[in-house]
């Protein structure tokens, strides 16, 4: 490299970084460096759910730069090790380029028509037997046209995201909570709390922008108290002032002692609870309709007294581990009425088989304390997902869900979305598809013996790595030769290995798009660099297919007036064939879905704003209502009279969408029990699972940068010194990792990054070489149907041990 | 020669700081801006990858450190290289 050109990236550097700090302190900018051939524009990271907005710089085609964007709320300039390499996820060298068909076990290059009919062909064979399972990570109108090619299209409701893995219980949480999904309160509770409880929640590493958020605070000299709730410490309990270690599973009783504590003690707010509040437990018959076990019985407030009356500290302490004084600690400051309490969580409350249970007792301390509705004092759920709330949940892509909070169980929402998408009544299957773990059951299932899908197409995710116990629900495929798997990806993956069917997709700045993050903030950006080879968007491809069978005759690809039901028209009027690639971006086809979903949004009064307004922004928080300037407002405290327009006026807070129609919110008890799997003599560990601050996910993207791939190069497990010591495993070893579903070789860390107390393990799942869900459980929450991948019982041995019992 | 935009957060103890802003000046690598209440925008050039790691681990273990935040990279040249092979 030149010297001029090093002098430019010098200076460019600390430009960007000295515009930074002017914004922190007020200043004025700094003048920035000089004009170079680098063009810079918009998009919110690729990776994790926080939304941090980066500017990516394009030179000649290609991704060359990532700079933290400082007109972003949510980063305020900042990046993650992750965000800041995101440009390079683009440039693996064995990015996907054209179609693969399997022939003779082989995947062989075909072109897109052939690839296309190829789909048509076997959707149109056996529509009922087709699945679609898509993902957190669909911008929004891909989701959107997924949804509506299935459930407006097929009359089929067989589809889910795997935001059913990772979210699902916040979903149930909420829902049953407050009536509507996701969370009242957004990040600026972090700018405004004097006490963070992070519950089983690793946001140092998994959230770090936001950990740096609230680290800030601290340098600037505020009081803010970190309290780390979880199984094993982490880089966050090195900046917490109070870390509590609890047995897996046993977060629901510390829960129940803090409600415990708060009744005893008169320091929950009677006001609040008299005036916002109403109880439940879970039903009796919880089989009784598909939305009793969200509905619950109605208890009174003496009865949930009652039953909580046995969770006193030193109860809570033989369940959890956890000391009576520690439990004591949280009651008190959950009654103090002079702090702001917010709690953060994700996937150490979600991925759980009473995850759903967790998600409303959390809620429920804070509503019983009156811990909510005011900046800082806020339950707020985290996503993991860049588009998990926006796409997943909010365009409703779960088999229950239809558009906007509607459900497919429910006529009068079934009928409303047939008025939106203007197909005739009826179209709409009234029969909820299969969830996550259903789907692949039944797809892994022989035909003969009730596996009811014969084809499932996969976008935008990784099911071969990231499913629970593999064995059973991905790799049972194997064999199985009237089942079709269609995987649409960038990069070969775990998933790939089994695909009947390889479509290459166009990712992220390769493509236009929108998504939604963990604080109800929708997002939008333009593509900026060509796909490489034939990869192609997921969208058009979706509608590619849809083309094929409205061509093929599938009478539901046709909308009421006989026209096919992605039908795009350019400025001019005249209809645009998008379906043939290279007329795709002759009209803003993210634009054209987007404002056909918009009018979704208003039923539970989530309402989106135009996209231009996004165009504009970085991100606008729903509700978005327009003010009679004509200007669009964004919300960032839901229910709350001073910031929500939809609040009455005196109502001070109002729970608008109420499962008991009466404005309030809902304070559930739900009992400690027992984990699904236990440690006994056989296993006498607990196996948690979880992710590392260098890696996404599967890593099938992270893994692929250098930079990230060399920081963390393997999954490793975790183990406490003196577990390994008693059993002569020296640190590094490799040793064998075992549970009743599959085993595992892999080198042991101990006193590494993370540190498990005795009798536990901790495997990150990043690494698709080292597969630890081939070990895990694949139990459900009864509710949320969202696997527990945090607890299961494993053994461990050395090597030369693990070969002479196979033997 | 990866190139990255940093923010330093200072501590606030004006000695520490004046220190610790004297012992970054010593590193070539570093190009250090004005320092702004506390904290300081630096870039950050190194040879390679290791070696960018390499002194974000010494930012971080300097008296008067606080926080060490990253605001920009630029991989220009790495793309002129072979990425790694995949996992």
């Amino acid at each position: 490299m030149n010297l001029p050109r090093r002098e430019f990236l010098r200076a460019s550097a600390l430009a960007a970084a000295s515009a930074v700090v002017a914004q922190r302190t007020g200043a004025a900018s700094p003048a920035v460096a000089p004009a170079d051939d680098i063009k810079w524009d918009k998009a919110p990271c690729r990776f994790c759910g926080t939304g941090c907005h980066v500017r990516v710089g394009v030179k000649d085609g290609k991704v060359v730069a990532i700079q933290g964007d400082q007109l972003a709320d949510v980063n305020k300039g900042l990046l993650c090790v992750k965000g800041y390499h995101v440009g390079l996820a683009l440039y693996g060298k064995d990015r996907l380029t054209q179609p693969l068909l399997r022939k003779n076990g082989k995947l062989e290059p075909i072109s897109w028509e052939e690839a296309l009919d190829t789909v048509a062909k076997r959707i149109m064979a056996a529509p009922d037997k087709f699945a679609i399972y898509g993902s957190g990570q669909w911008t929004i109108p891909e989701g959107y046209a997924a949804n509506k090619l299935m459930k407006a299209g097929l009359s089929n409701n067989h589809i889910d995201p795997n935001a059913r893995l990772c979210m699902a219980s916040a979903v149930t949480g909420y829902l049953s909570t407050y009536g509507v999904d996701e969370p009242a309160g957004c990040y600026d509770d972090l700018d405004a709390c004097d006490v963070l409880i992070m519950w089983g929640n690793n946001m140092a590493e998994m959230h770090p922008v936001l950990f740096s958020r609230v680290i800030d605070r601290r340098t600037r000299g505020q009081k803010v108290t970190l309290i780390d709730i979880g199984t094993r410490r982490t880089r966050t309990t090195e900046f917490a002032d109070h870390y509590l270690e609890f047995k897996p599973q046993s977060d629901l009783a510390i829960l129940n002692g803090i409600a415990h504590l708060l009744l005893k003690n008169g320091t929950y707010d009677a006001k609040f609870v008299e005036r916002f509040c109403n109880f439940r437990q879970a039903p009796k018959d919880p089989a009784a309709s598909p939305t009793a076990p969200l509905l619950g019985d109605a208890m009174t407030f003496d009865a949930y007294k009652a039953v909580l009356e046995p969770y006193t500290p030193e109860y809570v302490e033989k369940l959890s581990g956890v000391p009576a004084e520690k439990i004591r600690l949280l009651g008190e400051l959950f009654g103090r009425k002079d702090l702001r309490v917010t709690s953060v969580w994700c996937m150490g409350f979600n991925q759980h088989t009473r995850g759903t249970n967790a998600n409303r007792l959390c809620h429920g301390v804070h509503l019983l304390s009156g811990h909510f509705g005011k900046p800082g004092d806020a339950p707020t759920s985290l996503t993991g997902q860049p588009s998990a709330c926006g796409t997943a949940r909010e365009v409703g892509t779960l088999c229950h869900f239809l558009p906007g909070g509607r459900l497919i169980g429910n006529a009068e929402h079934r009928a409303e979305s047939e008025r939106l998408w203007n197909v005739p009544l009826g179209r709409i299957n009234p029969k909820i598809g299969h969830h996550t773990v259903l789907m692949f059951e039944k797809f892994c299932t022989p035909t003969a013996q009730g596996g009811d899908l014969a084809t499932l197409w996969v976008q935008v995710t990784n099911p071969g790595q990231s499913l629970p116990n593999l064995h059973k629900l991905f790799k049972a495929k194997q064999g199985l030769e009237d089942k079709f798997l269609i995987v649409s990806d960038v990069y070969q993956t775990a998933t790939t290995e089994l695909a009947d069917l390889v479509l290459p997709s166009a990712m992220w700045v390769e493509k236009n798009g929108m998504y939604g993050n963990s604080e109800r903030r929708t997002q939008q950006w333009f593509k900026m660099v060509n796909p490489p080879g034939e990869a192609r968007d997921d969208c058009w491809q979706t509608i590619a297919v849809a083309r094929r069978l409205f061509e093929l005759g599938h009478p539901g690809l046709k909308d009421k007036d006989g026209k096919f039901l992605f039908t795009f028209k350019n400025s001019a009027g005249a209809e645009v064939p998008v379906w043939d690639w290279q007329r795709y971006y002759d009209v803003n086809v993210d634009r054209a879905l987007f404002e056909e979903y918009r009018p979704f949004s208003r039923y539970k009064h989530k309402d989106l704003a135009p996209y231009d307004e996004y165009v504009k922004a970085r991100g606008l928080r729903w509700p978005v209502v327009q003010q009679a300037s004509g200007a669009w407002r964004e919300t960032k405290f839901r229910f709350s009279e001073f910031d929500d327009s939809y609040v009455k006026r005196g109502a001070g807070i109002q729970f608008y969408h109420s499962v008991t129609k009466d404005d309030k919110a809902l304070i559930w008890f739900a009992p400690y029990e027992k984990a699904a799997e236990e440690p006994d003599a056989d296993f006498p560990f607990w196996l948690c699972t979880g992710r590392v601050l260098e890696h996404w996910h599967t890593g099938t993207m992270t893994m692929r940068i250098p930079q990230l791939s060399g920081a963390m190069p393997h999954a490793y497990v975790e183990m406490h010194p003196a577990d390994a010591a008693e059993r002569g495993i020296s640190n590094g070893e490799t040793i064998q990792v075992r549970t009743r579903r599959g085993k595992l070789h892999l080198p042991v860390w101990t006193n590494g990054r993370g540190h498990v107390p005795r009798g536990s393990l901790f495997i990150p799942f990043f690494d698709q070489r080292l597969l630890v869900n081939d070990l895990t459980l694949g139990e459900v929450d009864p509710i949320s149907k969202e696997p527990d991948y945090k607890k299961c019982a494993a053994t461990v041995a050395k090597l030369a041990a693990a070969r002479m019992n196979t033997v | 020669m990866p190139t990255s935009g940093l923010i330093i957060t200072l501590q606030p103890e004006p000695a520490t700081r004046a220190a610790a802003v004297a012992r970054l000046r010593t590193r070539p690598e570093l190009t250090l801006g004005e320092v702004s209440d506390r904290w300081l925008p630096a870039a950050l050039e190194t040879r390679d990858d290791a070696e960018s790691r390499e002194l974000h681990d010494w930012l971080m273990a300097q008296p008067g450190v606080a926080f060490v935040d990253v605001v920009s990279v630029n991989f220009e040249p790495t793309l002129s290289l072979q990425p790694p092979p995949s996992p």
